[in-house]
């Protein structure tokens, strides 16, 4: 496990890396009926 | 009673192949279908678990990236390798929960086998299990590398903008350093400054970061091995943290909040005892006068400063002499001052005249280089012929005050050939002449060129003024007070040419 410091500092990039790769999922399973 | 056996075994037989028939595709289809769907859930909840929950079961990451050798004290920015290392742990994790879910598939199809009783009913069951399940896991590794995929490549456009967004913001600083022509030097060691080093603002944290402009441990703010954060650039400000030179043989501390600020190096040479302190101390009291009017705001930019110059306004007002000054490499006084059209970094630098007498000791004043305004200082009664000129009476009243030093043309060639060795083109620099204590000889009206020519006997000295440097400008200063309190208005006319030259309009001699 990283340290107390590098969680803290990373919390938020990682959030959001995880949300836009569910977005960008969802995008690609949705993409066979928007078309 | 044989036939109703037979067809009894047909019936059993047959029933029994349906089952086949039937249970064999459906447990298949079934395995298939977890296979196929749960690898990539397995993945994603692994990607959740290393991403948002962060739950303390996680194991250790692999490949965790180290900070650079000799690098800051700070904390990685994400996307400079954290990112794919998280990749990398989320990859591992799925791996890991994939091959629980594989072995608990394995391990149904084997128990299938050995029920007993019910094998005939549940071997099937395994055997479908077991073929669905390995084209299901076929299938779920492709979609689970697809979604693999989708996080690398997340990874990569963010990283690809993050570094795209630090490049801009480094050039749009030095942009703003440029326009405003902030070229930093160091006080201490005449050094330019690319980018000023800072101490971490944490409490209890001595930590030194050589380089906080946008990169790898930050875009708009980086985070110290202490957990505080700091500014990374002067336009979102840093100058507000402790600054030092990044030099790493000088790393002294840079009070004077560098680069908000154009700063102006004004070096002042000239012999021994010619009145180079005695005129700095002047300027500095006709600035404190300027900021007492409220015409423009003056104040020491360091605490050095401040304790060297404390003393000026009190000693010119007085009328007693300064002290020789020492021979050590001078450190620069630093004013900031603060104008309706902006602010301006002073740099003084008054070596002793000693320095200005030979190669050896004038190579080490580096700063002659930073410089594109010098104030040459020379002190007239040292000139002998124009000495010899004065009555009797007069040198004896004088002699307690005439400078002992060498020629002023000695101090000069050696400055100006110095400057020129430096790398420093004569053409592209300014110097002003400044013949002091006129309160002491007098100030005899007329062209101060023409004066010095026929009085002083300095023709030459004139001559290669005039036609090596890009504009020389010529005056007699009288270092005093006046009636009244106010510096004799000599100090601000030079002050006006100088400073003018470096694009500052001062208040004028009317103060």
């Amino acid at each position: 496990m990283t340290n107390r410091i590098e969680e803290n500092a990373y919390k938020w990039s990682r959030r959001y890396v995880f949300i836009a790769t569910l977005v960008a999922i969802a995008a690609l399973l949705a993409l066979p009926f928007l078309i | 009673m044989w036939v109703v056996y037979v067809v009894g075994f047909i019936l059993v037989v047959g029933a029994y192949l349906s089952y086949l028939t039937v249970t064999i595709p459906v447990s298949a289809g079934v395995a298939c279908a977890v296979y196929a769907v749960g690898m990539p859930v397995v993945y994603v909840r692994g990607l959740g678990k290393v991403l948002a929950t962060r739950s303390p079961e996680l194991p250790e990451p692999q490949n965790w990236p180290k900070p650079p050798k000799d690098g800051d004290p700070a904390v990685l920015q994400y996307f400079y390798g954290p990112a794919m290392a998280d990749a990398d742990h989320a990859v591992r994790v799925a791996v890991g929960n994939c091959q629980k879910l594989w072995n608990s598939g394995i391990k149904a199809a084997e128990e299938s086998f050995n029920t007993d009783d019910m094998t005939w009913f549940t071997a099937p069951l395994g055997v479908g299990g077991f073929i669905g399940g390995l084209a299901g896991t076929v299938v779920g590794t492709l979609i689970t590398a697809v979604l693999a995929v989708i996080h690398l490549l997340v990874v990569g456009v963010s990283a690809a903008l993050v570094r795209a967004t630090g490049s801009v913001l480094r050039a749009a600083d030095s942009t703003m350093l440029w326009v405003k022509n902030v070229k930093m030097v160091c006080p201490h060691c005449y050094e330019r400054v690319p980018y000023p080093a800072y101490d971490c603002p944490g409490k209890n944290c001595t930590n030194r970061h050589r380089d906080v402009r946008p990169g790898k441990f930050g875009i708009f703010k980086r985070r110290c091995q202490c957990g505080a954060r700091m500014n990374t650039l002067l336009l979102f400000g840093s100058s507000r943290m402790a600054a030092f030179c990044p030099h790493p043989g000088c790393k002294r501390s840079l009070e004077h909040r560098p680069g908000e600020a154009p700063e102006v190096v004004l070096p002042f040479f000239g012999a021994t005892g010619a009145g180079k302190t005695r005129l700095l101390f002047s300027m500095v009291t006709q600035l404190q006068a300027w900021t007492e009017n409220g015409q423009l705001k003056a104040e020491f930019g360091d605490s050095s400063t401040a304790r060297e110059l404390d003393i000026a306004s009190t000693l010119v007002r007085s009328g007693g002499s300064t002290i020789g000054t020492s021979v050590e490499l001078p450190r620069a006084h630093i004013i900031r001052l603060t104008l309706k059209k902006g602010t301006r970094i002073l740099q003084l630098f008054d070596a002793a005249g000693e320095r200005f007498y030979n190669t050896d000791r004038t190579q080490e004043l580096r700063y002659l280089n930073k410089a594109r305004t010098f104030i040459l200082v020379i002190d007239p009664l040292s000139v002998e012929s124009f000495w010899q000129q004065l009555p009797a009476n007069t040198q004896a009243e004088l002699s307690a005050v005439k400078s002992t030093a060498p020629s002023p043309e000695l101090a000069y060639q050696q400055t100006h050939q110095q400057i020129e060795a430096m790398g420093v083109q004569l053409k592209k620099v300014r110097l002003a002449v400044v013949f002091s204590r006129a309160d002491l000889i007098g100030m005899p009206d007329g062209d101060v060129v023409e004066w010095a020519r026929n009085e002083l006997g300095l023709g030459n000295l004139i001559r290669s003024t005039t036609q090596n440097f890009k504009e020389a400008g010529y005056f007699r200063t009288a270092a005093i007070m006046e009636a009244g309190g106010r510096m004799h208005k000599s100090v601000a006319e030079l002050m006006d040419w100088v400073m003018a030259r470096e694009g500052v309009e001062l208040p004028g001699v009317t103060s």
